[in-house]
């Protein structure tokens, strides 16, 4: 049994939702969902006859973020106690980059009310199919831009890095204004400590409707700032490695099509 | 300045359809001639929808805003010239590791430490030695009474590669071996262990048995906003203010 499900609805709306998530707001009394497609609301009442948008009522502009995450989680755990079994149903995969689902499994913990989390196709997984990247190749680095900023983190230049929210950079409050090209100062200088200035970094936005094609914009790291307008708060930062680290361990590498060590390493 | 009755839908509602069904997107994309007659369209719109680039978010954002053109309720509160060190004469220089020691170094006063200064030094670290074992640096005197030696380790790799021109080029990466001496549990939200709060609060606690206590005693009614109040409660003894 399940009081609330958290799911993800994919980045595309409709085509992106799995059967699973589809099930759980067929058997919701309520769904709450944060997704500004176009067709969410639509698609969401052909299954569920109670449907409320959590974006309007919760983001203020220049408010601060947490606010509004705060109201979200409280709104959903409050359905929950009243009329459970509820959705709450978010843009994307329901733990990337997303913090309102943690306060309500916190609050469903401290309330023993039991949540179920349904995974969605995240930006994560449009990146990589979008730019057609394996991130097991050279492995992945990705932090939070902000965070990168804030704990001075260090970067493997021959990692490939994704940087998150590099739109709403430097700030918790929310905000639909253009950014302006000193937005990106810092962080680029922070990035220069890792990268030559002409390094080519894509900033993409990830399709969010089906004859939409990505927004993908390729730049020199030093001239981020050029294309502060047209970076908005959906932009995340591919960082191409520099060049790739080379094999130092050539006894392992010796080893790798080696049956006796296969089997040294196996049992029979 | 007035618009037209539309006697068809007009492209938000194409939009909307594309989004929700695969048959009238495949249409849209297959026959895009065929599929606009159904609808209402200007040339620029048809000519966007048969090459649809990054011109059609605003098109999205003003379907979205005219979805939510009823007002939305406001949110609840809530001196010499400098010499290498080493030249080494070789066809591929191996990888080297440098371990930088930091003493911490104590000044008492009344049995109690007054401040803290710091002695730092580099050496190389032979191959597979433990940065612990290294002796204490030959004549050092500490600037107090030294405490636990601190290491950091960095490891330098040459790497040989050719630039744009196929000039041989060498390259360098450095890597941190070891770069710290905490030893500390993971944040509760890292942990990976999805039982439990996922923030490591403590349900034991008085002061949170209280606020929940506060959201079950409250009416089952959302109209009067209490039980929201109280949630809102709970989650700040939960998690403690955000920052404002």
């Amino acid at each position: 049994m399940t009081d609330i499900w958290i799911a993800g609805l994919g980045l595309k709306t409709v085509s992106h939702v799995t059967r699973e998530v589809e099930q759980a707001i067929r058997s919701s009394r309520e769904v709450l969902y944060l997704d500004t497609g176009i067709a969410t609301k639509s698609y969401i009442e052909t299954l569920c006859p109670r449907v409320t948008s959590l974006y309007e009522e919760s983001y203020c502009d220049e408010g601060l973020r947490v606010n509004a995450y705060e109201h979200m989680a409280a709104r959903v755990v409050e359905a929950a106690l009243d009329h459970a079994p509820v959705t709450f149903a978010i843009h994307g995969h329901p733990l990337v980059a997303a913090y309102p689902p943690f306060l309500v499994l916190e609050l469903a913990n401290a309330l023993d009310l039991r949540v179920t989390v349904l995974p969605g196709i995240s930006a994560i997984d449009a990146i990589l199919t979008d730019l057609r990247l394996d991130p097991v190749v050279h492995g992945a680095q990705m932090y939070e831009a902000t965070d990168l900023l804030l704990r001075r983190r260090p970067l493997q230049p021959d990692v490939p890095a994704i940087l998150w929210q590099i739109g709403p950079l430097e700030t918790c409050l929310h905000s639909a204004r253009v950014s302006r090209p000193e937005r990106f100062a810092r962080f680029v200088a922070h990035l220069r400590l890792y990268y030559p200035a002409r390094h080519e970094v894509v900033a993409i936005y990830c399709s969010p409707h089906p004859i939409l094609p990505p927004a993908i914009l390729r730049f020199a790291l030093e001239d981020m700032g050029q294309h502060a307008e047209e970076i908005h708060a959906g932009f995340t930062l591919y960082v191409p490695p520099v060049g790739s680290r080379p094999v130092q361990d050539y006894d392992l590498l010796a080893k790798l099509y080696s049956v006796d060590h296969l089997r040294s390493i196996t049992r029979s | 300045m007035t618009s037209m009755p539309r006697s068809k839908p007009g492209i938000d509602q194409l939009l909307i359809a594309v989004a929700l069904d695969a048959d009238v997107r495949r249409r849209l994309v297959d026959f895009p001639e065929e599929a606009f007659q159904d609808f209402d369209l200007t040339e620029e719109e048809k000519d966007l929808l048969r090459r649809p680039d990054q011109r059609l978010l605003p098109l999205l954002g003003a379907v979205i805003a005219h979805q939510r053109a009823s007002p939305a309720p406001e949110p609840r509160a809530a001196s010499a010239a400098p010499q290498p060190h080493a030249v080494v004469e070789a066809p591929t220089l191996p990888d080297f590791t440098l371990v930088l020691t930091l003493v911490p170094c104590a000044h008492y006063e009344n049995g109690r430490v007054h401040k803290l200064s710091y002695a730092v030094w580099v050496n190389p670290l032979p191959a597979d030695a433990d940065p612990e074992s290294l002796p204490p640096l030959p004549g050092a005197v500490f600037p107090g009474q030294p405490l636990t030696p601190l290491h950091a380790v960095i490891q330098v790799s040459p790497l040989p590669m050719e630039d744009a021109a196929g000039q041989p080029l060498i390259g360098l990466s450095a890597a941190f071996r070891k770069s710290s001496n905490i030893a500390a549990p993971p944040p509760h939200e890292s942990a990976g262990r999805p039982t439990g709060s996922p923030f490591g609060s403590d349900l034991r606690s008085a002061e949170v048995q209280a606020a929940v206590a506060a959201v079950r005693g409250t009416s089952t009614s959302p109209a009067t906003g209490e039980r929201y109040n109280r949630l809102i409660d709970l989650l700040h003894v939960l998690r403690g203010r955000e920052p404002q």
